[in-house]
């Protein structure tokens, strides 16, 4: 149990970082993301490191100042690739400060943590966070707090291990394109692992934080469901004897969800690729073309993100009625912060509306009530509240999503609210529900529980197969100029009929996406929002 | 660079045009976060009188030229920290902003050129 260590015993603890590097370090190479993706980390840190051993093999090692310049050339000379050449600064900040000192104790350590961090960011203009940087500096800043003690040098390494080991944990949130990956920084990996190897060196038994490190290999599946087609590319292509099949064909293995649709006189193009120039390349063999649109979906998905944590700090509440587990997520999902429980047989009061209006951090908040009969509740809750209270009259959940989609969190408030009353009265919403009695639908009459097709709050449609009436409603709904058909399902369509839902209107509007989500909300079966 | 140039992505997209600033401004800023690269300088100036000015603008000490096939070349002039493995830290450099100009524009880099131009202390 060392309070000191001697300059020589400096090797015998690189040694130690060096081989437990060793065992992570194809591990490390497959979490490389960053700054290039090239899968390297792990390699050129153990280069780096075993460039430093060869050096100090042909230094004299009894002699303190030729041991440490062999040191400092070693990892000047060897340093490998980008984690190379930071660890061969944060080798040399060490270096310079043990340098000065005969021997090694905790408060020399302690201060080699220190200048390593100095060094370290020296030698970079702008330090991107959430890199092995980072967890150096973390590290240093933690045995910091253990200067005015005298403790053991095992200690310090133990506080810098353990406090390395979770800025590690740390770094997705800092660097997003190590999020976007499932991955942990690479090189911060492979400095844990090598802090682990010294403690283990120093303490004669193996230390194993790594194990625990875990997380690492889960988050690595995810990296490789990431999407598969990076461009959503759309053109319109026109010329004579254009044949959509043709066209089809040829551009089948591109990628996928491609949709080749006749316009007047020309095809509408949509398809997911990796490589628009090969499709527009050979769209252009057949005909001309004109309003192509290439969409980095990436981005896209990042921006709908960032979007979401923007409008979590932009001052405005949303407070939301629904009912249903699947669209209570979905809300969220978009942004709402509270939901009020209700639908259309449980219409909540204006003083349960009142209470999450008034949760809602925010001196502004908008309502959005989802069915006709809550609206009036709603507009109550604006005299009972000191708050600016404003209600988008959404009638259905569809409408609420739709209003979601069209919030932007940096444009005014009075801006937001006339978009979001726009965007609600652009989405198409159908119902389907079971007669709860026996009446009387447009002169015929309707059994008790059979299937009710409803569109803009009339039953437009009955039968006794919900396929039937599905399909039948999908027909009174969409037209030519829509392209998104959502279905929000509950609990009592079976699977069976799911998919033969999803497969007639896959048939019938070949050229519409379909969405099909477990809503989860009472009495009907089906709600269908066509866009 | 005299005449200012402009290039398409793909000679059918006609609509996308990119010019050099946007591509300097890109390897500008994956330059700046390199590690070991701690300045950029005005090419035209004699070696080492960079090291006086540090506030430089992301495009300045960067050349972007254009092949016939529309290939990308990149040229960078840089101030290195001392200490550091200048070899190393220029091949870094070059992947990254291959890397990152790339991922970007999607057009093909097919060169990029490092010049240490000094050394910071």
């Amino acid at each position: 149990m060392p309070f000191t260590i001697q300059p020589k015993d400096i090797i015998l603890l690189i040694k130690g970082g060096f081989s437990n590097l060793k065992k992570h370090q194809s591990e490390i190479d497959r979490l490389n993301v960053f700054p290039v993706p090239d899968g390297d980390t792990g390699t050129n840190m153990v280069l780096t490191l075993q460039a430093i051993l060869e050096e100090v093999d042909k230094a004299n090692s009894a002699d303190k100042a030729s041991l440490i310049n062999a040191i400092i050339f070693g990892a000047l000379m060897g340093a490998r690739g980008n984690s190379g050449v930071i660890l061969s600064q944060i080798i040399k900040g060490f270096c310079d400060t043990f340098r000065q000192f005969d021997t090694i104790n905790s408060h020399v350590l302690i201060d080699a943590f220190q200048n390593a961090v100095r060094v370290a960011y020296q030698a970079v203009r702008k330090p991107v966070e959430g890199t092995m940087l980072t967890v150096i500096r973390d590290a240093a800043i933690a045995v910091k707090n253990l200067k005015n003690q005298e403790v053991l040098i095992e200690k310090v390494f133990e506080v810098a291990l353990k406090e390395a080991r979770d800025s590690l944990l740390r770094t997705p949130d800092l660097l997003p394109v190590l999020k976007e990956a499932g991955v942990v920084d690479a090189g911060g990996f492979g400095l844990v692992a090598m802090v682990e190897g010294v403690l283990s060196t120093l303490k004669k038994e193996e230390i194993k934080v790594m194990s625990n490190l875990a997380i690492p290999k889960v988050l690595l599946q995810q990296k490789e469901e990431s999407l598969e087609f990076l461009y959503c590319t759309e053109f319109v292509l026109k010329g004579e004897k254009l044949r959509r099949d043709d066209l089809e064909k040829k551009l089948e293995n591109k990628g996928d969800s491609l949709m080749v649709v006749w316009g007047d006189e020309s095809l509408r193009v949509h398809i997911h690729t990796n490589f628009p120039g090969d499709v527009l390349n050979l769209a252009t063999s057949l005909g001309t073309l004109s309003q192509i649109r290439i969409n980095n979906m990436q981005e896209q998905m990042e921006e709908r993100k960032s979007k979401l944590v923007a409008q979590a700090d932009s001052g405005v509440g949303i407070v939301a009625v629904a009912n249903g587990e699947g669209i209570k997520e979905v809300l969220k999902s978009l942004g709402v912060q509270r939901i009020v429980e209700g639908g259309q047989t449980m219409n909540p009061s204006a003083q349960e509306l009142l209470k999450e209006v008034e949760g809602c951090p925010s001196s502004e908040v908008i309502i959005l009530p989802n069915n006709k009969n809550i609206i009036l509740t709603a507009e109550q809750v604006k005299t009972l509240s000191p708050k600016k209270v404003y209600i988008i009259p959404t009638v259905n959940v569809p409408q609420a999503f739709s209003a979601l989609v069209a919030f932007t969190p940096n444009r005014s408030f009075a801006e937001n609210l006339k978009e979001m009353n726009e965007a609600i009265s652009r989405v198409k919403v159908g119902e389907i529900t079971r007669a709860v009695r026996d009446c009387e639908v447009n002169g015929e009459k309707v059994e008790q529980g059979k299937y009710l097709g409803i569109f803009n709050g009339e039953i437009v449609i009955s039968g006794n197969s919900l396929i039937k009436v599905t399909s039948e409603l999908l027909s009174k709904i969409v037209s030519d100029e829509d392209s998104l058909i959502t279905f929000l399902f509950n609990d009592e369509v079976s699977d069976e009929e799911k998919k033969k839902i999803k497969g007639e209107a896959e048939k019938k509007f070949p050229q519409h996406e379909i969405e099909m989500y477990n809503g989860g909300q009472p009495l009907y079966q089906l709600i269908i929002s066509v866009e | 660079m005299g005449k200012r140039k402009e290039e398409s992505a793909e000679e059918i997209l006609g609509k996308v045009k990119i010019f050099p600033d946007v591509i300097a401004e890109l390897a500008g800023l994956a330059a700046l976060e390199s590690y070991g690269v701690v300045r950029m300088v005005n090419p035209s100036w004699p070696a080492g009188i960079g090291q006086l000015f540090s506030r430089d603008k992301l495009r300045k000490g960067i050349k972007v030229a254009f092949s016939e096939d529309s290939k990308v070349k990149i040229e960078l002039y840089i101030i290195i920290k001392y200490g550091v493995n200048l070899i190393e830290v220029a091949k870094n450099l070059i992947e990254r902003v291959k890397y990152e100009v790339e991922r970007h524009t999607q057009l093909e880099v097919e060169k990029v050129d490092v010049y240490v131009r000094g050394i910071k202390v």
